[in-house]
């Protein structure tokens, strides 16, 4: 039987290995490139994953906060000439600041205020991206947005993107490793179990929330940054309603409440999306059902994985420890 | 029953009424430092409805409560808990995806001041403080008699036990009132002993308790003071001896549940 600190640590070598494996047994671009989605999508729903599984909260816009982060980017460096670095981190900044203004309202009161909050901000940030004239470049978007780069290594191809993002992706999860292990990490566990109790042991509730909330926003706008110097393109389409489901779909298939869940519910909903664009290619009404498809899959996993695949996978793999 | 000392909770004329029904009416009374009180009554009498308004949980309709002769009544729950004033809820309200330690340890979140990137980066300061919280919690896991339950799934222990974490879950925060909403509910006679004397040796660490009781004997045996609401109303307040001599006291109980 595995201690709980050697089964963590079980894992993340684990993950490690495979996140290492991908680039050494193949170089197609293709495939690298859904490595960068996974992790991409990954940065984003570890955050998601820690406002819904601690702190009780949907976000229905948390592809707002992605795109922030991407036109933040695209802007600052294209308009103002910024280094990209720099443009990452104000761009984060600026996105927390504007999550904390949507948080500080809502996350006062009682029930689901943010996620309708959010909904409504996701909308408003989309038209703005449509109708932002020169400053967003409209519903063409932006073009040439320029590679990041250390000195003289660009990070110019999928690769090299993969070998940035991925080691960001491990460290968000240690990071919320070191958070849920704490006291405020018990403190989310605690709201999300009873807010009642939270409160009599002196937790401000609101706060907390708040703090993930704002937390998961800096989370997705560094995401949209990497996406945009990735692409080195931004447009309005992806960072819509649609994707801000994807999104919360991640989580809910993975789960909330784990390390890995946000991880694994990234790649499946990433791999599963690709499948049908290939199947698309041969039988064209594919292409049209991944939202019906993963709508069956939020059924089928609320269902029988109610707390998301990494807790039902790992579950199972406890009760054959035991027998 | 004469105190030099100001009193540690100030209970000042508090009323609740819910739509028509006034569930806590013009009750006053003060609960001096390192006493213990028992407060009593039938069921619906309006206890938990004035841990409730004491706590924060409920506004209270008119009325003052008074910690030290600093005003709690308007303050949010989570400020009157910090400030000291623990609590144990008569339905249980432990963290059941928690172990028995976590849950202990939440209780002392008064203490801990990390913030969140010194905490993501688990910076020594952090580790020191938690450090400190352990010692504390353990302490509490102790002093209850839970000390060999500490990894186990909350949830997964007795009901009686369940009781046990969350007075050391209260414990824990080292606070200076104690409030407990019957402690004693749902346990067998044989954890209702173990809980008194729990209940005499928390008296005896010179903590301010409050403590809501159905179970006489328990109330007499441990409380120096007993309260006795009925119906929001408050009948008496007098030692225990004087408190069972007391004729409206016998006429409230008997009336309802026909026992003393
Ligand atoms: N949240 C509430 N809303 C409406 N009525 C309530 C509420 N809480 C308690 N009451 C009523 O107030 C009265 C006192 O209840 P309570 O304080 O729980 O009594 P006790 O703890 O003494 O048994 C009861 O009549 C109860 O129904
Ligand atoms: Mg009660």
């Amino acid at each position: 039987m595995f201690s709980e600190r050697k089964l963590e640590l079980l894992g993340f070598v684990v993950a490690a290995l495979i996140v290492a494996a991908l680039p050494l047994v193949t170089r197609s671009n293709y495939l690298l490139s859904i490595g960068v989605f996974i992790g991409l999508y990954s940065m984003v729903a570890i955050g998601l994953g820690l406002l819904m599984g601690y702190a009780g909260q949907v976000s229905l816009g948390h592809a707002a906060f992605y795109g922030l982060g991407a036109y933040g980017s695209a802007i600052l460096t294209l308009h103002y000439g910024w280094n990209a670095w720099l443009a990452i981190v104000v761009a984060a900044f600026a996105t927390a600041l504007v999550a904390y203004l949507i948080g500080m309202p809502t996350l006062k009161l009682h029930g689901h205020y943010l996620a309708m909050a959010t909904l409504g901000f996701g909308i408003i940030v989309r038209i703005l991206f449509n109708e932002g004239g020169n400053l967003t470049g409209g519903p063409s978007g932006l073009p040439a947005i320029a590679d990041l780069n250390i000195g003289s290594f660009v990070f110019d191809n999928d690769l090299r993107i993969y070998c940035l993002v991925w080691p960001l992706v491990l460290l968000q999860v240690v990071l919320s490793r070191n958070l849920l292990r704490s006291r405020l990490g018990r403190a989310l566990r605690a709201i999300h179990d009873s807010e009642i109790a939270a409160r009599s042991c002196a937790i401000n509730t609101g706060r907390h929330k708040l703090m993930v909330f704002v937390l998961s926003a800096i989370y997705a706008s560094v995401a949209g940054s990497l996406y945009a110097h990735w692409v080195n393109f931004v447009n309005p389409h992806p960072f819509g309603f649609v994707f801000s489901i994807e999104l919360v779909v991640m989580v809910v298939v993975g789960g909330g409440a784990t390390l890995w869940g946000p991880v694994i519910g990234a790649a499946a909903l990433t791999v599963i999306d690709q499948l049908l664009v290939q199947l698309g290619h041969v039988f064209a009404p594919a292409k049209d059902m991944d939202v019906v498809l993963f709508g069956v899959i939020v059924v089928l996993v609320l269902l029988f994985l109610p707390q998301g695949l990494a807790r039902g996978l790992r579950r199972k793999g406890v009760a054959r420890d035991g027998a | 029953m004469a105190h030099d000392s100001r009193p540690l909770l100030g209970v000042q004329r508090i009323r609740k009424v819910f739509g028509g029904l006034v569930a806590v009416d013009n009750v006053s009374f003060d609960v001096h430092p390192g006493v213990i009180l028992g407060l009593i009554g039938p069921n619906g009498a309006g206890k938990t409805t004035l841990f409730n308004v004491i706590t924060g949980l409920y506004a209270a309709t008119s009325g003052a409560a008074m910690l030290e002769g600093r005003p709690l009544l308007g303050l949010t729950q989570d400020t009157i808990a910090c400030l000291g004033v623990a609590r144990t809820f008569q339905n249980l309200q432990i963290f059941p995806s928690m172990s028995v330690l976590d849950n202990v340890l939440t209780g002392s979140h008064r203490h801990g001041y990390s913030g969140l990137v010194p905490t993501v980066l688990r910076l020594p300061s952090v580790r020191a403080e938690e450090r400190r919280l352990r010692a504390q919690a353990r302490e509490a896991l102790e002093f209850v008699g839970l000390a060999d339950r500490a990894a186990v799934p909350a949830a997964s222990l007795p009901p009686g036990q369940q009781r046990l974490v969350e007075i050391a879950r209260a414990l824990a925060g080292q606070p200076r009132l104690l409030l407990l909403d019957e402690p004693a509910a749902g346990l067998t006679t044989r954890e209702t002993e173990v809980l008194g004397e729990l209940i005499q040796r928390i008296a005896d660490t010179g903590l301010t308790t409050v403590v809501i009781e159905h179970d006489m004997s328990l109330v007499m045996e441990v409380c120096a003071t007993v309260a006795v609401l009925d119906q929001g109303k408050l009948l008496a307040v007098d030692t225990p001896t004087a408190i069972q001599a007391n004729p409206q006291v016998i006429a409230a109980y008997l009336g309802e549940e026909g026992q003393a």
